[in-house]
């Protein structure tokens, strides 16, 4: 499995597909960094909600990456199908824990920047509540990680529609929420879309804010979410071939 | 009697939703050491059954069966370009075949050795000649020993002496006990290497009855010409016969080994009798 994870690292960034969700993130997070911002919670908010849409950029180019037939003599070579889809999908998760240390760095960056400097005062900067909000970092790029990989070429050929499925599939992750809360008879779309909105609400406001009861159930639900995704990804790229 | 490692029952492929046939009632046994060729035109389905016997692509209906944890090894016609050195690739699918570093780095040398690529295992796969990159999908199968060596035209683009060595090779590894099935082109080749052979067509399989190896005079050096048989013509010239050295014939093509000093006076003859010259390849005896 190792040898596997290592050879689409390798793959992935011999490539140059990964610069652009990198660069895009990088950027923002730079931007977020230059407003005045007192309270640590907004900020994270966004970096949660920019780590999930990049990754699932990031997974959607990672499965353009890779040569049809250098697929074939990797899955040979390994003996396995499903070992070798899923060690895709386990390295691409792995991929978005760097993008949630990178989601975090902004706000630790600006405490250091407002302590040198006596800027903005930065509420709710804890160590626990940075632990909270890095987990749920973490469960967001997995779940965008998951949701970009199951527009594979060979589940979905025209490339075109599948950016705008990807696209669209991503977004209403997040609107499905309020799109329920307004519209009661499309309450039951946050079941089927993936949890983003429920997980960037149990982050909390005010005194509710960084409540790890509040936050264990949908980062669980989110976990699960990517790994039905994941399961359902391999098992498709099994059952239909080359 | 040799172990059967794969069978097929009554195999069929169907694609673009079931719309089209492309391989229908294939029935098959493959045996430990066995040497397979595969022959047929462009786009009868010999790449697809290469790909339904290792388990690459699924079938539609009958039943493939095979020996547990046979280990397969795949070169392909169009190895694909890649960013990665040569180096980088072999150590990284050296890897994924349970190899390690020590043994990928003595391994790979020899085979870059053999296969004249030494100078350039530094240079991304996506740089290198259509001939090198053919030789780089050679070297990767190759790493490590399989138990069944797929190979779908595995000497197109190779230069003479790779060809030599390669089917040097591929000999020894079938004397050693590992399968091989090819699909080829090249007839008078597919004669040195297999033991069994099948031609497709019609999307099925039939029996092609291979000829005995025939032995080529050491140093000397022939031509092989591939011609279609064109306008209806099919008898040989007389005074063209006398020069072939080993002939192949089916429906439409004919394949003729030539010593090379007669070559252009055999090929003059065939083209005004209404052949058609598709191919034709050097060999040292």
């Amino acid at each position: 499995m190792t040898a596997l994870i290592r050879y689409h690292f390798k793959t992935y960034f011999k490539s140059s597909k990964f610069i652009m969700p990198l660069a895009i993130y990088i950027i923002f997070m730079v931007m977020m960094c230059g407003g005045a911002i007192e309270d640590v919670t907004s900020i994270l908010v966004v970096s949660m909600v920019a780590t999930y849409f990049l990754m699932v950029w990031s997974s959607f180019v990672f499965t353009d990456c890779e040569e049809l037939v250098a697929e074939q003599i990797a899955i040979l070579k390994s003996k396995n199908m499903k070992k070798f889809y899923l060690s895709k999908n386990i390295f691409i998760v792995c991929w978005s824990i760097i993008y949630a240390v990178m989601g975090m760095i902004v706000p630790i960056l600006g405490k250091i920047i407002s302590l040198i400097f006596h800027t903005a005062e930065y509420h709710n900067f804890t160590i626990g509540n940075l632990l909270i909000a890095f987990l749920l970092h973490i469960c967001l790029g997995m779940l965008g990680a998951a949701v970009g990989f199951i527009w594979h070429p060979r589940i979905m050929a025209n490339r075109k529609i599948a950016a705008i499925g990807a696209f669209s599939y991503g977004v209403m992750g997040i609107i499905s929420g309020p799109l329920g809360e307004d519209f009661v008879v499309v309450k039951f779309l946050k079941y089927v879309f993936p949890p983003v909105y429920p997980t960037l609400e149990s982050l909390g406001m005010g005194e509710r804010a960084f409540s790890f009861g509040d936050a264990i159930i949908p980062m669980v639900v989110c976990v699960v979410y990517a790994v039905v995704l994941i399961v359902i990804n391999v098992v498709v790229l099994h059952k239909k071939g080359f | 009697m040799s172990q059967v490692i794969i069978e097929m029952h009554n195999v069929t492929k169907k694609v673009n939703r079931n719309k089209k046939t492309v391989l229908h009632d294939i029935n098959l046994k493959i045996e430990k050491g066995d040497s397979v060729a595969l022959i047929g035109v462009n786009g009868t389905g010999k790449s697809t059954l290469l790909r339904l016997i290792s388990g690459l692509t699924p079938i539609t209906s009958g039943k493939v069966l095979t020996v547990p944890n046979l280990k397969f090894a795949f070169i392909p016609e169009h190895f694909p370009k890649l960013n990665m050195t040569v180096r980088e690739y072999m150590n990284t699918v050296g890897k994924i075949d349970g190899l390690s570093n020590n043994e990928i780095a003595s391994i790979s040398k020899k085979l870059y050795e053999m296969f004249f690529i030494q100078d350039m295992v530094d240079v991304p796969i996506k740089h290198l000649s259509k001939g090198s990159i053919q030789k780089v999908s050679v070297i990767q199968a190759l790493l490590k020993k399989p138990d069944v060596l797929i190979m779908d035209e595995p000497l197109a683009g190779q230069d003479i002496k790779s060809q030599k060595n390669f089917m040097k090779i591929v000999k020894e590894l079938n004397d050693d006990g590992v399968t091989l099935i090819m699909s080829c082109h090249e007839l008078f080749l597919m004669n040195q290497l297999a033991k069994k052979a099948y031609e497709i067509k019609g999307g099925t399989l039939h029996n092609m009855e291979l000829r005995k190896k025939i032995e080529l005079q050491k140093s000397k050096a022939y031509d092989i010409m591939l011609f279609d048989k064109g306008s209806g013509l099919s008898n040989v010239n007389a005074e063209v016969l006398k020069w072939v050295y080993d002939r192949i014939e089916s429906d439409d093509v004919i394949q003729i080994v030539i010593e090379r000093d007669k070559s252009n006076e055999v090929l003059q003859t065939m083209l005004k009798d209404g052949f058609i010259l598709r191919g034709m390849k050097g060999v040292q005896g």
